[in-house]
């Protein structure tokens, strides 16, 4: 105290003593008070010391020329054992230790991977409460008094990083990310990082989306994305799935969104040759600002897919490997032998010659009857007695296997991948099933500092196999369906002799019941579909500089596809008498051809400026040839497909096609501050399918960001660490049409021949299409606006996007009016509007050391209505083809002013009730003459009939009271995804949900109340009315009335999903080590688990209509298999 | 070095690679269809014209004309022949007139019969781009011709006033066309078929050899159709009778037809897959049994109208159509007082036309009698003549679209018109036809009747009587069973098995074998049993023509527009609607006549059609 009280004194009297003295000392080992002499002789400070300081000193050796003050005392206390305090004019010389706490200013820069700075990291300070957060230059600055301290630098969606500062003061640190796609964003034609991003774009979550036990990626898209709607038409194994992208943008084309996969663009993408364990990343591009850089296919938005590719470092060896079970979960419950022959009983009651009396209760008839058994069964025999149920021998619990195998690594030069893939899923129907073999290359290689050279192939072979359910397409008659026979084969036959297990078909079924024993039918069927792809993608890229880049890319996409069917004697249409045995082979080739070439700029100017701008140029080719026949009468059938060519009858067939689209595309990216973001892109693209004049579109876009997030009044706002607004425009266009649409087409066809004086018919040349050559692109408008924010440093982090999107000129495969030769042709006409809402929200729920819990929650509301149709057209009425008698009636119909594909049909009103009748004198039901009919003659309908609403009052009901029964499409789908994590244990479940769409469930059309004799029925028909149970709304036997569709079949369709469950361990680093391995998981993963809804189906996630248009069709269905595996993840 | 040189290549290799680029912009962009042709670059040769003429008349062949609904759905319902079955609303209720214009059925009839007119229409717009020889340009000109005024035929008597369109369809966008009075239609109809006529004048019958193409006979039996229709309702051109007969007469007059002394054998030669050029003129050409390259088959005659048959080795039929018992009644029968249970009739063709026999459900066929009329299936196409094996669900049987009979017929009705009563010629053609159903050519007279003078006695089981015809000329001795009473040992009656053939004068028949022999008369038939009643005026000639019609054509798709025609559609529908409901029919049978009203007489315009033309109008009453 009493040293300070002199120095302050004697500061004073120096006040004007100058700190910008340049001292100028040169000695080699003097001594340092002789220095310090010096040094205030030149400075004009005072000094202070005690002479036991000198003492220890050590000898000082300086050079200083022109140096500042301090800087000559740094220079002479270096290395001593006290050191030196400047207090005003006066130097005080003090020990080291003297100070208790003296900060010492920690700096640096955290950069992400890419170099580029990382603001809103959170700096702490080991142990301590001192934390920092770096800036949007990526800069920090702690003061800590420990310079052994250990820096924690953590940011979401990074891996949390440790540094020791070992007593350094500047401490740089890279992240790395530890959701890689999180941040980096594919954005087609180059990636931006997620905080760049100005449109709508859509990652998904790859580490969750990877713990399903899927086939290919789609299966497990549900309910991961915001206004990503996914539906499987049914269960069948290597079904893909239908993904529509912010409602249907088209009317009777396609609506499935363009796939890019490793940069190539494919509109028909066999996402089962893709292994979902390969791929890096999924981004979905949703807004027009996004998908415009694809132009003219962009318009059902854009699923961009990024396979892994070799990382640097050593290489790592990873084996995936999971084995499971499936099973059917929604068997169908039927009725038992006494209720059956209850009904069939009823069908015949009161029939001179009953029929089924005389077949199931012989016992029962009168004794004159020639048929008179007093020994046979009675219908009380049946009661407990045990039916067959084929659902028993039809489905299977079966098994799924799946092994990836891969190695990675690289180095500074080298990236290089290896990866396999082998699956094998039986399907939970006998004899169907999928098998994929697959493998992948990739390898990155720089030549030099400016060129890099890279390739990466793919193939891949999937055989699916299996009788197909409902094939589509194909006329159908109800009756040739699978399930309809396992569901409807009889439970008993009344008879001991006869034993329908062993029987192809059952005796009782005659005329157009093709009912054929669906386990004998399904062993002898083969079909098989076996699709090889090649995908083999080269680039090169070439730095002219830092700043400019060009890439060249080549690729092939060959797919292989191989049909096989084949129908032996055993089978339904092998014992078909026209044909006999018989089956076809076909194959397929396809060939995309793809070069793109672009060049990329990227600068920053005056430091609050930054351009990234893309221009390219594109070239693709696709074509297709197919060449295969079909045989019938074949003699040997047990050489199955192989011995078809020795047929008697060979019906060859052979056709191709092709296109090709070339493209110009640019994109120029503007940021300002990283506040204000501008995006505009444009494409042109020219494609053969339009008729030269009109191939070339035009699809501009532009999009603007605005981070007010880093506006300073906001940054004030702790609790905010992300706020951005978003709005976007843009054209896009569909060119979904044929290759040669625009021309009139002869067709030269067997079909369409003639034979004249009994020779072999000659063939036919007649118009199969007119041509139109007005045809252009299909455009698409879509404006989006949406925002996203961020609370408590991304603990909440909520989007929500708005969009309209309205499609005009629509590629509409337009009714013509028949007196022009053909009922359609390619018109752009009509113009379709979708509307909708996405909210997506990740929260960190609970984040301590060893507990996590993170949830993404996301739901999406799209509203379709369709503006226009064909001219004079307000209505497109279509009909699922799913059985004969059903075909004069319309199922569903797309009205001008509503949604696409709404449900058409009859409204039913209950039941016809003993009121409604009149009793004659003899004791009949007569129909009151002011209640109208069901559609039957009056004199039909009795009590227990089935009833509609006469909705035009004319007394009778026709078609003319069809009206809408139901909605064809959601109102909102979503999912929820929860992830905990507990020291090394991890769990990952997903909800998924559809909500507001209504379905016809056909079946209960034939399993509810069909006349058709010996067909079994669903249990619930036991329940159906009758004089004792007349509360029942299930029609008495005969009294479905005439083939209708009406809301009696139409119901709720929403559901709510457990979707994926994922339950693994990870065994600690430590353990690993010691096994000498890097990682080790051990898991159990289910998909479909539990699904909650009121639909009496199988499965409410169905639709066997395929298309736009007949939307939410049931009808025998492969049902939906749950899954539960068991599987290990190991790194070498 | 070794880095220089990239470097130095690397620029080159983009210059290359940017030239390539914009030089296979155009390349790619310049595809070409390889799977189909395009109408510009075709009919270039004759032979290219041919397969365009295939092509035209394929569409007789398709659905939704003669392979299945013309003469199963759309002309089974009348007063001569009814389904058996109900069938359900969604299937094919609209065979019962139970179609509405958005039934998929009536576009598809509709539609069926443009995509002809608009297949001859391309080729026509085509046909003098090949250099060929002038005839053979001017016979397919001739068939393509004649093939669309039959296909506007059909459009107009089905549907009234239709959109007339003679040009190939240019444009997708353009399409609304309004309906040409049918008058007009028709005028477009008479000026094809005549031009046909012109241009086909040396493709007679016996040249072609067959009857699968259109010969000249087969043009003007056709217009003789168009004009009698013309000449009918609803248009009453009644100077059409004029060319009707005339149209009839050079059919007749060309010597190129006659009559097959076999009524059934025209059939069995149709089930034979041979030709009857004399008889048969024109007929829709089917081929194979649907197990070849390309179906071709017929799934009408012989399956769904046939003989219901499970067995494929005899012939698959559902028959789903039956007679009515009116049609059944219609053929004379040799004693009307008669109360047997099916009293014999000279008339061959009723029990050709009304089979008396079911082959059944079984596996094998069997053969089983009917007696119920009600119960018979039509019995015109039979497919145990067959001769392509297996006899499956479709079959290769063609279907007659004119017949000499008809053109007979359609003279004499002709000629009464326009005459005010039958001319001699009127009555020659109808008894021509009748004298063949007779069997006049075939068998000469036969035993018509024997009635019993005394019964005899001492008839027992063990000695029973015996039955011998003898005598009369004939070369083809009738044959008769007697019937006895075991009580007073006396025959009770005698009921002849076959009749015989050409018996000069009448036989003399012994019934022996009891202790006193029974005795009987034998009548033979004559000429006359055949022929019409000499005399007639000109209504009762028609009501008769009106009769004959049916009993001769019954099936085969005439009896709808010929009772449209005569303006008796509703009523005679309504006659056979009370016939079959007093007179044992099941409620099947009558379900479609009690649907007849006056909107009938044509069908709806389909919805479809309305829809998408605006300047269409629907039919009255739709």
């Amino acid at each position: 105290m009493k040293l300070i009280a002199i120095i302050l004194t004697v500061a004073s009297l120096h006040a004007s003593a100058s700190a910008f003295s340049q001292i100028n000392i040169a000695v080699k080992n003097s001594s340092i008070e002789k220095v310090l002499k010096e040094i205030k002789k030149q400075s004009s400070y005072s000094i202070f010391y005690d002479a036991e300081y000198m003492a220890a000193a050590k000898p000082v050796s300086v050079n200083l020329n022109n140096a500042s003050l301090e800087e000559s005392l740094k220079q002479c206390f270096s290395g001593q054992p006290f050191t030196f305090q400047i207090i005003a004019n006066t130097i005080v010389i003090k020990p080291i230790a003297s100070s208790s706490v003296i900060d010492v200013v920690i700096t640096g820069k955290v950069v992400d991977d890419t170099n580029a700075p990382l603001p809103g990291v959170t700096v702490k300070v080991k142990g301590s409460t001192i934390t920092a957060f770096t800036n949007n230059e990526g800069l920090f600055s702690l003061k800590t008094a420990n310079a052994d301290a250990t820096l924690v630098f953590s940011f979401l969606g990074y891996t949390t990083q440790e540094v020791p500062l070992n007593k350094r003061k500047v401490i740089n640190v890279k992240l790395t990310e530890a959701v890689h796609n999180l941040q980096v964003v594919e954005i087609g034609y180059g990636s931006v990082n997620r905080k760049d991003l100005t449109g709508a774009v859509a990652s998904v979550n790859i580490v969750d989306f990877a713990k399903a036990p899927v086939t290919s990626f789609d299966e497990a898209l549900a309910g991961r994305v915001a206004g990503v709607t996914v539906a499987g038409s049914d269960g069948q194994p290597g079904a893909v799935s239908n993904i529509v992208i912010r409602g249907p943008g088209s009317i009777t084309q396609d609506n499935s969104p363009l796939y890019v996969i490793d940069g190539f663009p494919l509109e028909d993408a066999d996402n089962n040759n893709i292994n979902p364990n390969d791929i890096e990343s999924i981004d979905i591009l949703k807004d027009a600002s996004s998908t415009a850089i694809y132009g003219s296919r962009g318009a059902n938005g854009v699923i961009i897919i990024t396979t892994k590719k070799g990382k640097k470092g050593d290489p790592v060896i990873n084996f995936n490997g999971y084995y499971g079970l499936q099973k059917n979960t929604n068997r169908m419950k039927m009725l038992d032998p006494y209720e059956f022959v209850k009904v069939q009983l009823e069908q015949t009651a009161g029939q001179t010659l009953n029929t089924s009396m005389i077949t199931y209760t012989p016992a029962e008839l009168p004794e004159t009857d020639p048929a008179y058994d007093p020994n046979g069964n009675t219908l009380e025999s049946y009661r407990n007695m045990k039916g067959l149920d084929l659902q028993d021998q039809y489905f299977r619990t079966a098994a799924v296997q799946n092994y990836d195998l891969s190695l990675r690594g690289g180095t500074d030069k080298t990236l290089y991948s290896i990866s396999g893939n082998m699956r094998n899923l039986e399907g939970i129907i006998i004899n169907s099933g999928l098998k994929r073999y697959q493998g992948r290359v990739t390898l990155d290689q720089n030549v030099n500092a400016k060129l890099k050279v890279g390739t990466n192939l793919n193939y891949s072979q999937s055989q699916t196999f299996g009788t197909i359910q409902i094939p589509e397409g194909g006329s159908f008659n109800s009756t040739l369906s699978h399930m309809y026979a396992v569901w409807g084969y009889r439970p008993v036959t009344g008879s001991v002799d006869l034993n329908l297990q062993d029987e192809l078909f059952d005796p009782v079924t005659t005329g157009d019941d093709y009912r054929v024993n669906p386990v004998i039918s399904a062993k002898n069927e083969i079909r098989k579909t076996i699709i090889s792809g090649l995908i083999a993608n080269v680039y090169g890229e070439y730095a002219f500089s830092k700043n400019l880049k060009l890439r060249v890319t080549g690729a092939v996409n060959n797919r292989f596809t191989n049909y096989e069917s084949f129908n032996n004697s055993l089978t339904s249409s092998g014992s078909n008498t026209t044909r006999r045995v018989n089956g076809s082979l076909y194959n397929t080739t396809n060939t995309n051809l793809l070069n793109e070439n672009t060049l990329t700029y990227k600068t920053t100017f005056n430091k609050n400026h930054r351009i990234n701008v893309v221009a390219g140029y594109t070239l693709q080719t696709s074509n297709w040839q197919r060449s295969g026949f079909s045989a019938s009468l074949v003699p040997n059938q047990e050489l199955g497909v192989d011995g078809l060519d020795e047929a008697e009858t060979q019906i060859g067939s052979s056709g191709g096609s092709s296109y090709g689209l070339a493209s110009y595309l640019g994109r120029a990216n503007y940021y300002f501050k990283n506040r204000y973001m501008f995006t505009t892109s444009i494409r042109s693209d020219g494609s053969s399918k339009f008729a030269p004049g009109n191939q070339w579109g035009y699809f501009p876009s532009g999009a603007f960001a605005w981070v007010a997030s880093e506006e300073p009044f906001i940054k004030k706002l702790n609790a905010v660490s992300n706020l951005k607004l978003r709005l976007s425009y843009g054209l896009t266009g569909n060119n979904r049409i044929g290759d040669f649409d625009y021309l009139t087409r002869l067709g030269f066809i067997n079909a369409g021949g003639y034979s004249y004086n009994n020779s072999t018919p000659g063939k036919g040349t007649s118009i199969t299409g007119i041509g139109n050559p007005l045809l252009e692109w299909e455009t698409t408008a879509q404006a989006d606006a949406g925002i996203d924010i961020g609370l408590f440093k991304e603990r909440i982090a909520l989007s929500v996007d708005v969009y309209e999107k309205v499609t005009d000129n629509l590629l509409l495969n337009a009714d013509l009016p028949l007196t022009t030769g053909i009922s359609s042709a390619y018109k752009n006409i009509g113009k379709m509007q979708n509307r909708g809402l996405e909210i997506s929200l990740n929260t960190v729920n609970i984040n301590t050391k060893d507990f996590n819990w993170s949830s993404n929650f996301n739901i999406s509301f799209n509203q379709n209505e369709v503006l226009s149709l064909a001219e004079n057209q307000n209505a497109l009425a279509r009909r699922v083809r799913f059985d004969d008698g059903f075909n004069g009636v319309y199922s569903h119909i797309s009205m001008v002013g509503q949604p696409l594909g709404q449900l058409f049909g009859l409204v039913w009103d209950g039941l016809y009730q003993v009121e409604d009748f009149e009793v004659s004198g003899t004791g009949t039901y007569v129909l009151k003459s002011n209640i109208p009919t069901n559609g039957n003659t009056r004199a039909v309908i009795q009590p227990g009939h089935v009833k509609y609403k006469d909705l035009n009052d004319d007394g009778n009901i026709t078609t003319s009271d069809y009206t809408i029964i139901g909605r064809g499409l959601p109102i909102h789908t979503g999912g929820f995804s929860n992830n905990f994590s507990y020291k090394g244990f991890d769990l990952n479940v997903l909800f998924q949900w559809s909500y507001g769409n209504d379905l016809i469930n056909a079946n209960r059309l034939i399993f509810e109340g069909s006349s058709r004799r010996s067909l079994n029925q669903f249990a619930t028909y036991a329940d159906r009315w009758s004089i004792e149970n007349q509360d029942s709304v299930i029609p008495v036997v005969g009294g479905a009335g005439p083939n209708n569709y009406s809301s009696r079949i139409v119901e709720d369709g929403s559901y709510v999903r457990l979707k994926t469950v994922s339950f693994g361990y990870n065994i600690s680093p430590a353990f690993a080590k010691q096994l000498g391995i890097t990682s080790l998981r051990i898991y159990s993963s289910a998909q479909n688990l539990i699904t909650w809804t009121n639909y009496s189906g199988p499965d409410p996630e169905v639709s066997v209509g395929f298309s736009n248009l007949t939307q939410g069709f049931d009808y025998a269905a492969y049902p939906r298999a749950r899954t539960i595996t068991f599987g290990l993840n190991v790194s070498l | 070095m070794f880095k220089i040189s990239i470097m130095k290549n690397l620029n080159l290799l983009i210059i290359i690679a940017l030239v390539l680029v914009s030089t296979s912009c155009k390349k790619v962009l310049e595809t070409k269809p390889s799977d189909f042709l395009s109408p510009e670059n075709y009919y270039k040769t004759a032979e290219e014209l041919q397969f365009g003429l295939n092509g035209v008349y394929d569409v007789l062949g398709t659905k939704p004309l003669y392979k299945t609904d013309m003469l199963y759905a759309w002309n089974s319902q009348t007063d001569e022949e009814t389904f058996n079955l109900w069938l359900s609303s969604g299937g094919l209720a609209y065979s019962f007139y139970e179609y509405t214009a958005s039934s998929p059925e009536i576009s598809a009839f509709w539609g069926a019969l443009y995509s002809g007119v608009s297949r001859a229409n391309t080729l026509l717009a085509s046909i003098d781009k090949p250099d060929m020889s002038e005839e053979k340009r001017n016979i397919i000109k001739g068939e393509a011709l004649f093939l669309r005024g039959y296909y506007y035929f059909l459009l107009a008597s089905n549907f009234g006033d239709v959109p007339l369109i003679t040009t190939p369809t240019a444009s997708v966008t353009d399409v609304s066309i309004a309906r040409t009075p049918l008058k007009d239609v028709y005028a477009q109809i008479l000026k094809d078929m005549t031009e046909a006529e012109s241009l086909l004048q040396t493709q007679t019958s016996t040249k072609l050899g067959h009857s699968g193409k259109v010969s000249k006979s087969t043009v003007q039996g056709i217009l003789a159709r168009v004009c009698l229709q013309m000449a009918g309702a609803p248009l009453l051109d009644i100077a059409k009778y004029k060319d009707a007969k005339a149209w009839a007469y050079k059919v007749i007059a060309s010597q190129e037809h006659a009559l097959n002394p076999d009524y059934s054998d025209v059939f069995i030669k149709l089930a034979k897959d041979q030709y009857d050029v004399k008889e048969s003129i024109w007929e829709v050409e089917f081929w194979g049994n649907g197990t070849e390259i390309t179906d071709e088959t017929n799934q009408s005659t012989g399956n769904f109208i046939g003989i219901y048959c499970l067995d494929e080795s005899k012939g698959y039929s559902s028959a789903r159509v039956n007679v009515t018992k009116n049609l059944f009644n219609s053929y004379e029968v040799i004693d009307p007082s008669s109360t047997a249970t099916i009293r014999p009739t000279l008339d061959l063709r009723r029990d050709w036309n009304c089979a008396n026999y079911t082959w059944g459900t079984a596996t094998t066929a069997k053969h089983t009698p009917v007696t119920n009329p009600w119960l018979m299936n039509v019995g015109k196409w039979r497919r145990e003549y067959e001769t392509v094996t297996p006899k499956t669900k479709t079959n290769g049987m063609n279907v007659t679209l004119l017949r000499y009979s008809d053109v007979l017929l359609m003279y004499a009705e002709a000629a009464n018109e326009l005459n005010g009563g039958p001319t001699d010629s009127a009555y020659n053609a109808v008894n021509m036809v009748r004298q063949r159903a007779y069997g006049k050519t075939l068998n000469g007279n036969v035993v018509k009747t024997i009635t019993l003078i005394s019964g005899g006695a001492g008839f027992t089981a063990a000695r029973p009587p015996v039955v011998t015809i003898a005598g009369g000329g004939a070369t083809e001795q009738a044959t008769a069973t007697a019937v006895f009473s075991a009580t007073t040992g006396r025959v009770t009656a005698v009921n002849v098995v076959t009749r015989g053939r050409f018996y000069q004068s009448a036989p003399t028949i012994t019934i022996t074998g009891g202790t006193t022999n029974a005795t009987a008369t034998v009548i033979t038939s004559s000429l006359n049993d055949a022929d019409l009643q000499p005399a007639l005026n000109k209504s009762d000639f028609f009501d008769f023509i009106v009769n004959e019609r049916s009993r001769e054509l019954c099936f085969e798709g005439q009896r709808r527009m010929d009772l449209i025609r005569w303006g008796l559609f509703v009523t005679k529908m309504q006659e056979y609607n009370n016939y079959a409901r007093n007179n044992g029919a099941s409620s099947t049978a009558y379900r479609a006549s009690g649907n007849i009203t006056e909107r009938n007489k044509f069908m709806p315009i389909p919805s479809n059609d309305l829809t998408l033309n605006r300047l269409l109008t629907q039919n009255p009453g739709w």
